[in-house]
């Protein structure tokens, strides 16, 4: 899923949902597919914080 | 050059991230020389360096114990979150220090809520150690010494150290065992959104899993079981396939199986798709899910059934009521699908077993090694790996005997057993299969007066644990349905209330499947509660209002969803809402779901608002991607999760036949935690229990469709 991440924004550096959908079919189980969803579009922004995960790191950042 | 992700893996596993391939293959590289510094206590080691590498006995598939747990041993050890590490010990350590571990098992959602106490313990009591090692050094009296972050100060004297430095004294200590700890308001660690641990070995590929997992020397094996549960094998005509490159050896497994051992998995597994095998099917080779599911239907008025929940007298109430209603539900057999096929590596020789197994129960998985092998308990280990999804198939440890068997062919040699995608579909513990029927009373004032819940069907500790069952009653089955009380109540107050079981076992093996019964009782229970309030004239919302009135952690997490998703409020156009509560693995939860069904009969679930009180939060963020998870599991479940019985064998072969939720179809999920305090609820499972029926009951609110057979795509939607 991280390599069709990766692929997907080599191609389209500004994914849209569509895109995100129609390139991301892996299957999940866990159901990490909306933390998947936000982590492309934070990348694609360059801001980390945009996936709106409020998560504190250990060396005290937050994304 | 095109690599897959799986090939990438295996090469960094070879060759990359700094492992150390020995016979020992740690959870990370960080952890590889966790030997040689010693403890301070079971749960705690600190290297001179001041890493802290705290011990988990429960294992990792995802859910994010790991972290979770690991915190609440931070939380107390006062230690710097930034060089905290973990590791497994092993079941056999644990065998020799008297469980000093406590219970390896991790099902049930009971990762935190079961552990928490003697965890927070362990980092408490290493914390009193490191802090009068220090104060001994320097002569001092201990209660003039504070500890912040892996830091110990002397007060007075302004001298300090580190965990790192006193850590090999502090050791030596007794370990205090009169420990005060601190309340959840004094949390710095626990409570927090922290990042998991493991995120960036598993961002990198450096995490290795069981399939993952190359040792020096090591072959391949691929396994057939005979394909009707309970069938024999009777040939194999190895000769056909010995030839082939790369082929070792076809041995029996077992009274029922057979596998091939080859140099790579892929020969292995395409020899043993060519070898020709005898099996006797034996006496259910020719049963099948309308047979099954006959038979449950029977059960849903026969006199006989184990009663699990009453109050008042519902038979002679229904008999009484002035109106009456029914209905009848059904809910399949389902396989866990996890990622990673069931698979486990074992090294046997007549004097040593040694087994690496991602399992949920590292104990249990060890006693298969040790009975399998032939050996003492002394003689055999099992290294636990993390998990690629176990949802309670890692419970079970039929693939670990069956690798020991295997192994012991080749004394000497390790050996990797993978079950191929079709073998786990086809020897799965499934979801059980049930039907429910409902007869509800309303009075002449026209109030819910009397319910009789009849189960009927399958009892999973029939399968995984027999000698559990009293006087015919399997408890888990009254999942969500019980008395008040702390685990898995019933919520509503009705007056005359009658629930029971009709124990019908097919043959078909059950196991814990992530929820459990909580899933098939929820949606009964609260599908039905939406159809007695259509029939009332009532709002869901207000008929389970009125129901819960006395009952203030579910109306909580009730009113907390309808508040959030607006509940009462037109919702956007074409856009439809149902509701869902329950009450499981001691947490409270509930969901609101908003669909749209086109006019092609294409169901789109949008939004799902989802609440959570699971009394302490450990990490916060973790919940929430339980709680989201759980709408990835239990949304496929319900739109696609069907396994059928044909000629005694399970139908569905692969992702093919047995779709799950992708990306696309994955809705927006907002997340409530709310934690009331007062208890420990789990967070693994609960929320997957409250999916289908908020999706179901928006669909009837969206096309006046009630479904009771699941899956959905059984179902058309079309011209509704």
């Amino acid at each position: 899923m991280i390599m069709a991440a990766a692929a997907l924004l080599r191609e389209k550096p500004q994914p849209t949902d569509a895109d995100i959908d129609s390139a991301m079919t892996n299957i999940c189980r866990c159901g990490t597919y909306n933390r998947v969803r936000a982590a492309i579009h934070a990348v694609a922004s360059g801001k980390l914080s945009d996936a709106g995960l409020k998560i504190e790191h250990a060396d005290g950042s937050s994304t | 050059m095109k690599t897959s992700r799986r090939g990438f893996l295996k090469a960094s596993a070879a060759w990359g991230g700094g492992l150390v391939l020995s016979f020992r293959i740690p959870q990370t590289a960080q952890a590889a020389d966790v030997s040689v510094s010693p403890e301070v206590n079971a749960w705690v080691v600190v290297r001179p360096d001041d890493t802290v590498v705290i011990r988990i006995a429960r294992s990792e598939m995802g859910q994010g114990t790991l972290t979770g747990l690991a915190q609440l041993v931070a939380e107390e050890l006062d230690c710097d979150w930034a060089r905290v590490t973990t590791e497994y010990p092993t079941p056999g350590q644990s065998l020799r220090r008297n469980r000093v571990w406590g219970s390896f098992s991790t099902g049930g959602s009971q990762g935190i809520r079961q552990s928490n106490e003697y965890v927070r313990k362990g980092g408490a009591a290493a914390r009193l150690m490191l802090l009068q090692a220090a104060a001994s050094a320097w002569n001092v009296p201990v209660a003039e010494c504070e500890t912040h972050d892996s830091v110990i100060t002397h007060q007075g004297s302004g001298r300090r150290t580190t965990y790192g430095k006193v850590a090999d004294a502090a050791g030596k200590l007794p370990v205090p065992t009169d420990i005060v700890l601190k309340s959840p308001a004094q949390w710095k660690r626990a409570g927090k959104r922290l990042a998991r641990l493991d995120t960036a070995d598993k961002t990198t590929g450096r995490q290795i899993y069981g399939l993952d997992l190359v040792l020096p020397g090591m072959l391949n094996a691929a396994i057939k079981d005979c394909p009707v549960f309970g069938g024999t094998l009777v040939s194999f005509d190895d000769k056909a396939v010995l030839t082939r490159p790369g082929v070792k050896k076809v041995v029996r497994v077992g009274s029922s199986a057979v596998a091939v051992i080859a140099d790579t998995w892929w020969r292995a597994k395409t020899a043993l798709d060519a070898l020709p095998v005898q099996w006797n099917e034996g006496a259910n080779a020719n049963a099948s899910s309308g047979q099954f599911a006959e038979r449950l239907k029977a059960g849903l008025t026969e006199e006989e059934a184990v009663v699990g929940n009453e109050t008042g007298n519902a038979r002679e109430a229904l008999a009484k009521a002035a109106r009456r209603l029914e209905a009848v539900y059904s809910y399949p057999h389902q396989n866990h699908a996890t990622m990673e096929t069931m698979n486990a590596t074992v090294r046997w020789t007549p004097t040593l077993c040694e087994a690496w197994v991602p399992t949920q129960n590292g104990e249990a998985a060890f006693t298969a090694v040790v009975l399998a092998s032939g050996l003492e308990a002394q003689q055999c280990e099992l290294y636990k790996i993390h998990l690629g999804g176990g949802f309670g198939r890692r419970g079970a440890t039929d693939y670990v005997t069956q690798a020991v068997e295997i192994a012991r062919t080749m004394p000497g040699t390790p050996i990797k057993l993978i079950w191929s995608r079709e073998e786990d579909m086809a020897h799965g513990r499934y979801h059980p299969v049930t039907q429910c029927k409902f007869t509800a009373g309303l009075d002449e004032k026209g109030e819910l007066s009397a319910l009789h819940m009849r189960i009927s069907g399958q009892s999973i500790l029939a399968t995984v644990a027999p000698q559990a069952i009293r006087n015919g009653k399997d408890p888990v089955t009254f999942q969500g349905l019980n008395p008040p009380g702390p685990e898995a109540s019933f919520g509503y107050a009705i007056p005359h209330l009658l629930i029971d079981h009709a124990v019908h076992n097919p043959h078909v093996p059950a196991g814990f499947w992530r929820g459990v019964n909580l899933n098939q009782n929820t949606l009964y229970v609260e599908c039905f509660m939406d159809e007695v309030a259509h029939a009332m004239g009532l709002d869901p919302l207000a008929l389970r209002r009125r129901l819960l009135a006395n009952r203030p952690k579910p109306l909580a997490v009730l009113n907390a969803v309808a508040e959030r998703a607006g509940w009462g409020n037109p919702a956007p156009k074409g856009i439809f809402r149902g509701l869902a509560q329950t009450m499981g693995f001691g947490s409270y939860v509930a969901a609101c779901a908003e669909v749209s069904v086109s006019a092609e009969g294409e169901l789109k679930v949008h939004r799902i608002v989802a609440a959570t009180d699971p009394g302490h939060a450990v990490n916060p963020q973790q919940i929430e991607a339980q709680i989201e998870g759980s709408f990835a599991y239990g949304l496929s479940a319900a739109l696609y999760g069907e396994c059928t019985v044909r000629d005694g064998r399970i139908v569905q072969s692969n992702f093919h036949d047995y779709p799950v939720l992708k990306l696309a179809d994955m809705p927006k999920v907002e997340c409530i935690v709310m934690p009331s305090g007062g208890f420990w609820g789990g967070v693994g499972e609960p929320t997957i229990a409250v999916a289908a029926p908020a999706v179901l009951n928006a669909l009837f609110a969206a096309t006046g469709k009630r479904i009771r057979d699941m899956p959905l795509k059984n179902h058309s939607l079309k011209n509704a």
